[in-house]
């Protein structure tokens, strides 16, 4: 039961921070992009190919780092990944998404489509179809509570990082748009972008800085999907309709309703998972997705219009 | 001097679709001018057409004699233009110092104090979301949030909308008080009595086109008006 949970709060933690991404984009850039998950994917490979050529060039990059199972390798290319994914989800806007923007937002959404498909498929041309890791190193789960107990509590070093550093990245994230001008420069254009303007404030840069803001997030996301599980081409669209699914059930918009959406979401899966079937993992997600909107249409924390 | 100069301005939302239709209007330095008209005469897109948030196909307009035509929307605050829109005109999941405070980070202005001591209801409810305000604490807060940046020129769309009478008295007597400190004031108003009452001078606007632009005064008993208003001057037109 307790492991239920466990799981559930890893797998959360890599889609809350998807969700988040998307979660903005969808508020400020005000349409649903399909590609987003890819740039997870993306971000993942960007990593591992960072790592690849980090512990190449020094060997002392890849000696594990106390009890996780990567080295320095791997940190230095999750900042240079991030970095380098929320340069490509800005090169998205620029070269695909920002002349459709007067277009409306169902051209966008099927751009997106198409900019997900073609990133795909590059990745797939790029690193090929077999799963990859970052480390080939065993990690042993650490007994927190015995299984006598609720079935026991197990962690490895890797997942309580994860967890660690997204709550640390969501909290940090929390007080940037809380109380920075850019942050709440752009809470004030996801309210009302009219408004925003005659106010003093940029459009574009708010714009680029949700590009950035997503596409690191992303990154980040799918480092911890596959520091946690493994990398995949597909695990970008694997992942995108519980990332939409976090975020409608968290409301639109909401920060802290895309983190709760993607820990609800995660807790499902994993409850799935081992009460009814792997195969049945999204349909939970959904299923509850349903259920909460039947409740509450706006999401948990969704801003009435 | 003067403040703003609309010039043969045409404007609209959609290209070939005009909704001002060569409107032109001068507003002097220190005045209140009101814009009044029928529902759908274009006064909304020519303050909007102004604020830079309506695309101006012809025509020019001229701030202090500088061209703000081609100035976007959001850099209109830094040449002194503010704009207050008719609804929607406060970020509502904001606190109200969020709101106040964002509008003035964003024109760097030295601190709140100042607003507050103008706006002191406002003070008190600093804390409370916008969306918690009462439609005059609503108006005071837009108005406040556009003279944060200490504008030249403060353009209103029809502040007295939805207002009970005893709140347009205190919107307007705000005005007032915002003119006495040597603001230049332009507004949209329905309510033409207290627009009357308020400006120093007033355009009639009908079909995208000021008809009538003369002080006050003179329009409170001028049958033009009264036929702009029920439609005989279209006729007569057409």
């Amino acid at each position: 039961m307790l492991q239920i949970i466990a799981d559930g709060l890893i797998i959360g933690s890599v889609i809350s921070l998807g969700a988040i991404g998307l979660s903005l984009t969808l508020s400020i850039v005000r349409f649903s992009n399909f590609s987003h998950g890819e740039l997870l994917a993306w971000g993942a490979y960007l990593a591992l190919v960072g790592t690849t050529a980090f512990t190449a060039s020094h060997e002392s990059l890849a000696s594990p780092i106390g009890p996780f199972s990567f080295g320095w390798g791997l940190v230095i290319s999750l900042v240079v990944a991030s970095a380098l994914t929320a340069l490509l989800a800005l090169l998205l806007d620029a070269i695909l998404f920002k002349r459709l923007r007067k277009q409306g937002a169902i051209t966008l959404v099927i751009a997106s489509f198409g900019a997900a498909l073609v990133l795909r498929n590059l990745l797939l041309f790029w690193q090929g179809g077999v799963p990859k890791y970052y480390s080939q190193n065993l990690q042993i789960a650490i007994a927190f509570l015995p299984r006598r107990t609720y079935g026991g509590l197990r962690f490895t070093p890797d997942q309580l990082l994860v967890l660690a550093l997204t709550l640390a990245t969501v909290t940090a994230l929390h007080l940037f748009l809380r109380y920075s001008v850019l942050g709440r420069s752009m809470r004030a254009t996801a309210i009302n972008p009219a408004l925003a303007q005659v106010t003093g404030i940029d459009p574009e840069r708010v714009l680029r800085a949700t590009w950035l803001i997503a596409g690191a997030l992303a990154a980040l996301a799918g480092v911890f999907a596959g520091v946690t599980v493994q990398l995949r081409p597909t695990m970008g669209v694997e992942l995108l309709l519980p990332l939409f699914a976090a975020v409608v059930l968290g409301g639109i918009g909401s920060l802290w309703g895309a983190v709760l959406g993607g820990f609800i979401v995660g807790l499902a899966e994993s409850a799935s998972v081992v009460l009814l079937g792997a195969e049945y993992r999204t349909a939970a997600a959904f299923i509850v997705l349903i259920a909460i909107l039947l409740l509450r249409p706006n999401g948990l924390f969704g801003e009435k219009p | 001097m003067t403040a703003l100069q609309i010039d043969q301005l045409e404007a609209g939302y959609e290209p070939g679709l005009s909704i001002v239709r060569g409107a032109c209007l001068t507003v002097h330095h220190g005045e209140i001018v009101a814009v009044i008209g029928p529902n759908g005469a274009g006064k909304s897109s020519l303050l909007k057409a102004v604020a830079g948030l309506v695309p101006i196909s012809r025509g020019r307009n001229l701030l202090f004699g500088k061209d703000i035509t081609q100035t976007p929307a959001h850099r209109m605050v830094f040449e002194g233009l503010a704009f207050v829109p008719q609804t929607e005109n406060v970020f509502i999941n904001l606190s109200v110092a969020e709101n106040l405070e964002l509008a003035a980070a964003i024109v760097k202005a030295d601190g709140l104090e100042p607003i507050y001591a103008v706006f002191p209801d406002l003070h008190r409810q600093r804390a409370n979301l916008a969306r918690q305000l009462s439609g005059g604490q609503r108006q005071m807060l837009a108005l406040a949030r556009g003279l944060i940046a200490r504008p030249k020129l403060l353009v209103l769309d029809e502040p007295s909308a939805g207002l009970s009478p005893k709140m347009v008295e205190q919107v307007f007597s705000k005005l007032r008080e915002v003119r006495a400190a040597g603001v230049t004031v332009l507004l949209v108003e329905q309510n033409v009595k207290a627009a009357l009452a308020l400006a120093d001078r007033t355009a009639v606007m009908l079909e995208g086109k000021e008809r009538i632009v003369a002080p006050s005064a003179d329009l409170l008993n001028d049958e033009r008006v009264t036929e702009l208003y029920l439609g005989r001057f279209a006729r007569e037109r057409n």
